[in-house]
């Protein structure tokens, strides 16, 4: 049983697409990364998952559960995150989260004061009173108390200082052993590449890779920066698969996908003084892919 | 029904429902006190009355032979305190209950706990009902107490009860149209003062209707027509095709209410 199986999930706002066909599967236990820019498609994506939204077409399941027919099951056991939390206003940071508890039947327990204290949240606060990243803490916190199965994060750490995003990604990880299935949607990629197994890119509206991580690296291109003896020497590489050069004096560097042998040969042949060849950035395997595709749709 | 969600809307409102009784049994005070000082004078102030043109008479709602009994003269102002003020606090109440949600985009919690859209629109309903019947019973009773202190308890508190009676469910039929009409929007946005206008315009067609035949048109444009206000008349009491009119109506609206939110796209 996959925690998240769409199939040819679409969503259209009239004429304006919100997703088109989007294919997923989260399997149980997985921490997924869901990564694209803004106005992609995720968090449409996710309201579909959480019924605010109704699908255009196709069909979508959360444990077996169906995204429409069965949806307060699947609230039931899901914990939600929102990019941007807007809670009443005039409630003070406990009564909300009693308010929240009561609906799954759950009290405020010893694992909501750890997470209280890990998170170091003021109970006593007024909704309208905390900043940014404190209501980013009370969404954590009002998505753990009920122990979902799955937990469902859209840009989490928006507002988090960089010592509340460790703690907070120690929670997750913590759930996540727990056998919390993590759905992590952001646009930061470092995030998806240090915490997430698997990742799946979307792109206006469609999936355009979905692979596990080192994969998708793997597959994606390498950084080849190159030290030259001599200055101003130009070089122009033959061997196919260069993507983008940069020049800075004796220095050049260039994203490469190809053949790594035909490449070396060819370099050997250039008075090299240091050559390095990296694993290249998440960032740059995304930028890669978006020039990819959008050459393709051009074609 | 979820009483979580109930409880927090009923709390949630409480204020609303505070300000618009205390502003009905004020103005109900302050008329019914207006009666006692007048009440020595009332054939004077009634002929003076009498010599308003009768079309701004009808649009008044006052009739020359209508002051000689306190029903009458509480009918005067009825019109103005449950049927119009009483109709504006509640479009007012049944549009808040759920554009508020979405316009200070608390919906996404919402409707992310597990409570089926059902669940929502019956709590949200029940706490609107509660709030326009607990304004109407005080307004009830108030009226009913002033009258009674006045003439000594020498009315009829049934015609009085009817009276009210339609006045509520003008008020509940008010309250399901604000809240169907929030179903039905696409976007987030205040619609509060469209709602006002609603109740406004439909007074004042039945104001037109009263002034000229040539408008009975206006008649299907405006639940006001469907009030039987008069209650100085032998054997008042209620009409079943009145109450059809009002509890059909009302019905229809909750009932297309679930249906459309059922399926409606939260855009926040």
């Amino acid at each position: 049983m996959y925690a998240i199986e769409t199939d040819s999930l679409a969503k259209f706002y009239g004429k304006s697409r919100g997703i088109i066909d989007l294919n997923l599967k989260v399997k149980e236990g997985d921490i997924f990364g869901f990564i694209g820019p803004n106005g992609a498609g995720k968090s449409t994506t996710i309201r579909l998952f959480l019924s605010l939204l109704f699908p255009s077409r196709g069909s979508g399941k959360i444990f077996d559960y169906d995204i429409v027919k069965q949806s307060t099951k699947i609230k039931q056991i899901v914990g939600f995150v929102p990019s941007e939390v807007h809670y009443y206003d005039n409630m003070k940071v406990r009564e909300l989260l009693e308010y929240s508890a009561r609906f799954y039947k759950v009290s405020l327990n010893s694992h909501f004061h750890n997470l209280v204290e890990i998170l170091d949240l003021d109970l006593n606060r007024r909704i309208s009173d905390l900043s940014m990243g404190n209501r980013k803490k009370l969404a954590v916190i009002q998505s753990l108390i009920h122990k979902p199965k799955l937990l469902i994060l859209d840009e989490p750490t928006s507002g988090l200082d960089p010592l509340m995003q460790k703690h907070f990604f120690d929670i997750i990880k913590e759930a996540n052993a727990g056998g919390v299935t993590i759905f992590f949607s952001s646009h930061i990629l470092s995030e998806v590449e240090k915490f997430c197994h698997r990742v799946a890119i979307i792109k206006e509206g469609k999936i355009v890779n979905e692979d596990d991580i080192s994969s998708l690296k793997e597959k994606a291109v390498s950084r080849v920066s190159l030290m030259l003896k001599e200055n101003n020497l130009k070089i122009c590489l033959k061997t196919p698969g260069v993507i983008k050069s940069d020049k800075s004096n004796n220095g050049h560097s260039f994203l490469f996908q190809g053949c790594m042998t035909d490449l070396l040969k060819e370099l050997s042949q250039l008075p090299i003084e240091k050559i390095n060849i990296t694993e290249p950035s998440l960032e740059e395997i995304f930028i890669h892919f978006y020039r990819d595709k959008i050459t393709e749709d051009k074609q | 029904m979820n009483i979580n969600l109930f409880c927090k809307e009923l709390k949630r409102s409480l204020k609303d429902f505070l300000i618009g009784s205390f502003v009905i049994i004020l103005f109900i005070l302050m008329t019914m006190g207006m009666y006692s000082t007048m009440e020595d004078n009332m054939a004077a102030i009634s002929d003076l009355y009498s010599k308003i043109p009768k079309f701004l008479q009808e649009a008044m709602n006052f009739r020359q032979d209508q002051w000689t009994s306190i029903l009458g003269f509480y009918l005067t102002y009825f019109v103005y305190y449950i049927p119009l003020m009483g109709s504006v606090f509640s479009i007012y109440l049944g549009i808040k209950l759920l554009s508020k949600e979405e316009q200070n985009k608390t919906a996404e919690f919402l409707l992310s706990r597990p409570l089926t859209r059902d669940q929502i629109i019956l709590s949200k309903l029940l706490v609107l009902g509660f709030y326009i019947f607990g304004l109407n019973i005080l307004a009830f009773l108030t009226g009913m107490i002033c009258c009674g202190i006045i003439t000594d308890w020498a009315i009829n508190i049934y015609s009085l009860f009817v009276l009210h009676t339609y006045g509520f469910l003008l008020c509940i039929f008010f309250g399901v149209l604000g809240f169907f009409i929030t179903v039905l929007m696409k976007r987030a946005k205040t619609i509060i003062g469209t709602g006002i206008i609603i109740v406004m315009s439909s007074y004042f067609f039945d104001m037109i209707i009263r002034i000229s035949d040539n408008f009975k048109f206006l008649l299907y444009l405006t639940p006001f027509k469907y009030l039987d206000l008069n209650i100085l008349t032998q054997n008042y009491g209620f009409e079943a095709w009145r109450l059809i009119v009002f509890i059909g109506s009302s019905g229809l609206l909750v009932f297309f209410s679930f249906m459309f939110y059922r399926r409606k796209d939260i855009l926040i």
